[in-house]
């Protein structure tokens, strides 16, 4: 990787020089997660006509850059990567957004009210699997890379840069925000919450408020469970992937009624282990990137923080 | 004392009564939240009380989990708005009236964090005094004036006071002179025909089919929504516009004659879409033509559950068809 | 075997309808065989007998099935149960329609455990469809290498009863020892009668060296492991077959979980050993 030394102007027209090659894209709010741009709501997997059994498959291969973000959005990519790059059967639509997409953040001056990446070990200035990071030092900026062509084209730019180790090694980083928060007690979920599963008591107390909504799940940079809907326009048609979410009730209900996780104890419990227990089984990382998107969309303002807390006080 | 914590002291006091008397075996009520907001909360035990609360933030339709608790003798902290859905409930013959107790509260208004969002970033509340909230941003503290931040729906409200209640907490109630929902229809019925269109499509691209808003209105119970209905497949579940906008039509038409407007839906919505001009001008539409009202009698059979022979008919098309 | 690498595995093989036959008496279940409309799609969907392939309908969606072919066979067969928008759909295919299939998905059934073994099939209703491939295929290609073959299957009515010419076939074959038996008494019918569990409790089959594979309706299910525990058998020696609703069959949609693991990508194949390390809720 490298580090440069750049300022707004020269900034700014490096991205105008890269949009020759690519979609460059400026993200200045924090709203909607990036997931939206690797995992769209709603992706075509293929058209179909009805006479006719052929299929036409769409891949996006379309390069973007994407600009701005918080390291915590970038996250992202790491997290989908371990579910949808899995084998044996690796996402091949996924994959074309995902190869051909290019992060660099900016690193956080500031934590939000619901902010605690910092309190799952994570910072807010750091790449996070990111292809660059943009730190403000006011007059300028410095920006390290860690993707060979957009060191490369920032060379032909004109610009040179140093050669860094890792992220670690200290350079002037401007602002790094801190707090003096207690991290939260993840560990011991990752090793027992699992073991919980049948304590009613506890899932009754975290979810005793939740209105099953889903809108923590749409906007979470780390959910990513979808449906297949198939949608006809007369004698042609396109399959679908839209976004589902295991708080709704009908995400696990059967043709013959049965439904596994009938009620919100269930399904919040899902969701907790999901995020907590399953995915760092499985492949290495929680679930979860701490941007606080869940907390702020709650209608009934649950808190995921809380909800770790308490989980944690059965889970030894 | 300011009126927000009288009301919360006489809140514990009358809550507590309850628990006592044995009427209730869980109160559905709000507590602050760390970030200073008021956020429901199940309170089932006396000793749980403390941290019942009331303020200008208690912006959830707590009617929403009389369908959750239906097995149990439930209490409920109501203001107008959530006194009325509770009777609009009852009607439907969702629950007993013997079955809940409503410790009622006179509504001085409930903010919309949204507008506060919109002009000052990401905010925690702060402190609360007699028509003020102070909230700490990121460019520091500030106080505002409540009313600037009230929600459209409670600077509408024509029903502040609880319709039914067991008890009532002591406090006063704040009278709207004028209907600022009234202005926003008016205004939207007054847009010429493709800026109407325009304002529609651009709400509907925004939504995603979270049904945040359906889950959160306590009107909202259908065993299975229209929505998940697979046969026959009323609508596709993909977020598109055309789909987006068969969801939020269909969903606002079935609540005519049970919308008591209190905003749950549009405060829900993680996409900001403007439910609220869709709701008022179907809920004011529904006044106009059978001269309905939501959730103000007990014992009032719903407007649209009933037929009168000179109902307005002009909708169903030429003579003879 | 390892399992198949697609390019892209949401997108299903066309495939022709060869055969619509109904398989019960009150026309619930129907059996499709299918063929491949691109002849050199055929080794794509190479099979073991245990796993399940995603009948794409486009325009209405796409259910699993079980397998119920013998892997050596051409046409692909799956038995379907008419419940809803899809099923009702893949009802109403007929000869020379064409449809899509997504697959082989999952995990099969152990025939490396079951070599030098005693195998005994235990099924009930339309969840033998899995069991009657697997049947076929040792059968075929292991005769030589499993010891005895009890097959116990039983359906509600004789009507109900799945692959009617091959279970006379099979109980017809000395290799076999076949018990088919039915809930109640039936007119015309002269074989076993009683549910499934008791019929396993009154058999002979034993623990030693053997395996075996149970599939069928939860009550079913529930009810037998016990009599084959009573019996001896280890955990280690039953395999049963899960259903959830599934949608992606690949382990990505996130809806089969049970705990870490995906019934559609770990299983759908699981022994009772494996079956008691997942959390008994999910």
């Amino acid at each position: 990787m490298k580090l440069f030394r750049i300022d707004q102007e020269e900034w700014n027209r490096f991205l105008e020089s890269l949009r020759n090659d690519m979609e460059v894209c400026q993200i200045s709010e924090r709203e909607h997660p990036f997931k939206e741009k690797l995992l769209p709501p709603k992706e075509t997997l293929f058209y179909y006509r009805k006479d006719t059994p052929k299929q036409k498959e769409i891949l996006n291969t379309k390069k973007r850059l994407f600009v701005g973000l918080s390291p915590c959005d970038a996250k992202t990519k790491q997290l989908l990567d371990l579910n949808f790059l899995s084998e044996p059967y690796p996402d091949p639509y996924y994959k074309a957004l995902r190869d051909n997409t290019w992060v660099i953040t900016k690193a956080c001056q500031d934590f939000e009210p619901y902010c605690f990446c910092d309190q799952i070990g994570d910072s807010p200035a750091k790449l996070n699997g990111a292809d660059g990071i943009l730190y403000d030092l006011g007059e300028s900026y410095h920006l390290l890379l860690d993707n060979e062509m957009l060191i490369q084209k920032l060379e032909e730019f004109g610009k040179s840069g140093e050669s860094i180790e890792n992220e670690d090694s200290s350079y002037e980083k401007g602002k790094i925000p801190s707090r003096n928060l207690a991290p939260l007690p993840i560990e011991p979920l990752k090793k027992n919450l699992l073991s919980q599963i049948n304590n009613q008591e506890l899932w009754e107390q975290i979810e005793s408020t939740c209105l099953s909504c889903g809108a923590c799940t749409f906007l979470c940079p780390a959910c990513y469970c979808f449906d297949i809907q198939d949608t006809s326009y007369g004698r042609a048609g396109k399959r679908e992937r839209i976004y589902d979410s295991c708080m709704f009730k009908s995400y696990t209900a059967e043709a013959s009624g049965h439904n596994p996780r009938p009620t919100g104890k269930e399904r919040w419990r899902q969701r907790l282990l999901h995020k907590f227990s399953y995915y760092p089984t499985l492949y290495g990382e929680i679930g979860c990137t701490g941007c606080g998107r869940c907390i702020k969309a709650c209608p009934s303002k649950i808190d995921i923080r809380e909800a770790i807390k308490h989980a944690a006080k059965y889970c030894g | 004392m300011n009126q927000n914590d009288q009301i919360t002291l006489s809140l514990q006091l009358l809550a507590r009564k309850a628990f006592e008397e044995d009427k209730i075996e869980l109160l559905i009520g709000f507590e602050i939240s760390p970030d200073g907001y008021a956020r429901p909360r199940i309170f089932r035990s006396v000793e749980e009380l403390d941290s019942l609360a009331w303020n200008h933030t208690a912006s959830i339709n707590l009617a929403n989990y009389l369908h959750k608790y239906k097995d149990k003798k439930v209490g409920i902290i109501a203001q107008g708005c959530i006194s009325r859905s509770i009777v609009a409930l009852m009607n439907e013959g969702q629950f007993d009236r013997n079955k809940v107790i409503i410790i009622g509260v006179p509504c001085q208004g409930v903010i919309d964090e949204k507008k506060i969002r919109a002009e000052y970033g990401e905010f925690t509340i702060l402190l609360e005094e007699e028509d003020e909230i102070g909230i700490k941003t990121h460019s520091g503290e500030q106080i505002m004036e409540e009313e600037n931040y009230f929600h459209s729906a409670c600077l509408s409200c024509q029903y502040p006071d609880p319709v039914i209640y067991d008890y009532l907490a002591e406090g006063k109630s704040r009278k709207v002179t004028v209907d600022y929902l009234d202005k926003i229809v008016k205004e939207a019925e007054a847009l010429p025909e493709e800026e109407k269109i325009a304002k529609f499509t651009t709400e509907m691209e925004k939504c995603i089919r979270c049904y945040a808003c359906r889950q959160a209105c306590p009107m909202c119970y259908c065993d299975t929504c229209f929505v998940d209905v697979n046969s026959p497949k009323w609508l596709s579940n993909a977020p598109n516009k055309t789909d987006n906008s068969i969801w939020n039509i269909t969903r606002i038409f079935h609540l005519a004659g049970r919308c008591v407007e209190c905003g749950a839906c549009d405060r829900a919505c993680p996409e900001n879409i403007d439910l609220m001009y869709l709701i008022a001008k179907m809920n004011r539409d529904t006044k106009d033509l059978f001269g309905f009202t939501a959730g103000l009698k007990l014992g009032v059979k719903p407007g649209l559950n009933t037929f009168q022979p000179n109902d307005p008919d002009f909708f169903w098309g030429k003579e003879g068809v | 075997m390892q399992p198949n690498i697609v390019d892209n595995p949401y997108l299903p093989t066309p495939v022709r309808v060869e055969k619509v036959s109904f398989e019960s008496e009150d026309r619930s279940l129907k059996t499709f065989d299918l063929a491949c409309i691109n002849p050199e799609d055929r080794e794509k969907l190479n099979f073991m007998p245990g796993q399940f392939i995603e009948l794409s309908i486009p325009g209405k969606g796409e259910s699993p099935f079980g397998i119920a072919s013998n892997p050596t066979a051409e046409l692909i067969r799956v038995t379907v149960n008419k419940t809803g928008n899809v099923t009702g759909a893949i009802h109403n295919l007929c000869e020379g329609d064409f449809a899509g299939i997504r697959g082989p998905l999952g995990n099969w059934y152990p025939i490396e455990e079951m070599k030098g073994k005693n195998l005994v099939i235990i099924s009930g209703g339309f969840a033998f469809t899995t069991l009657a491939s697997l049947l076929e295929f040792v059968l075929e290609k292991h005769e030589n290498e499993v010891k005895d073959i009890h097959l116990i299957y039983g359906a509600r009515t004789p009507g109900m009863l799945l692959y009617k010419e091959k279970l006379q076939a099979w109980q017809a074959n000395p290799r076999i020892k076949s018990r088919i038996t039915v809930d109640r008494e039936a007119e015309g019918w002269n074989g076993l009668v009683g549910f499934v569990p008791t019929i396993v409790e009154q058999s002979d089959i034993t623990p030693d060296n053997t395996i075996a594979v149970v599939c069928g309706p939860p009550i079913m299910i529930k009810l037998t492991l016990p009599k084959l525990v009573e019996k001896g058998f280890a955990k280690e020696q039953i395999f049963t077959s899960l259903e959830r609703r599934m949608k992606c069959g690949l382990g990505k949609c996130g809806r089969c979980n049970i705990g870490p693991h995906f019934v559609c990508k770990d299983g759908p194949v699981f022994s009772l050993a494996q079956l008691e390390g997942l959390p008994a809720e999910y």
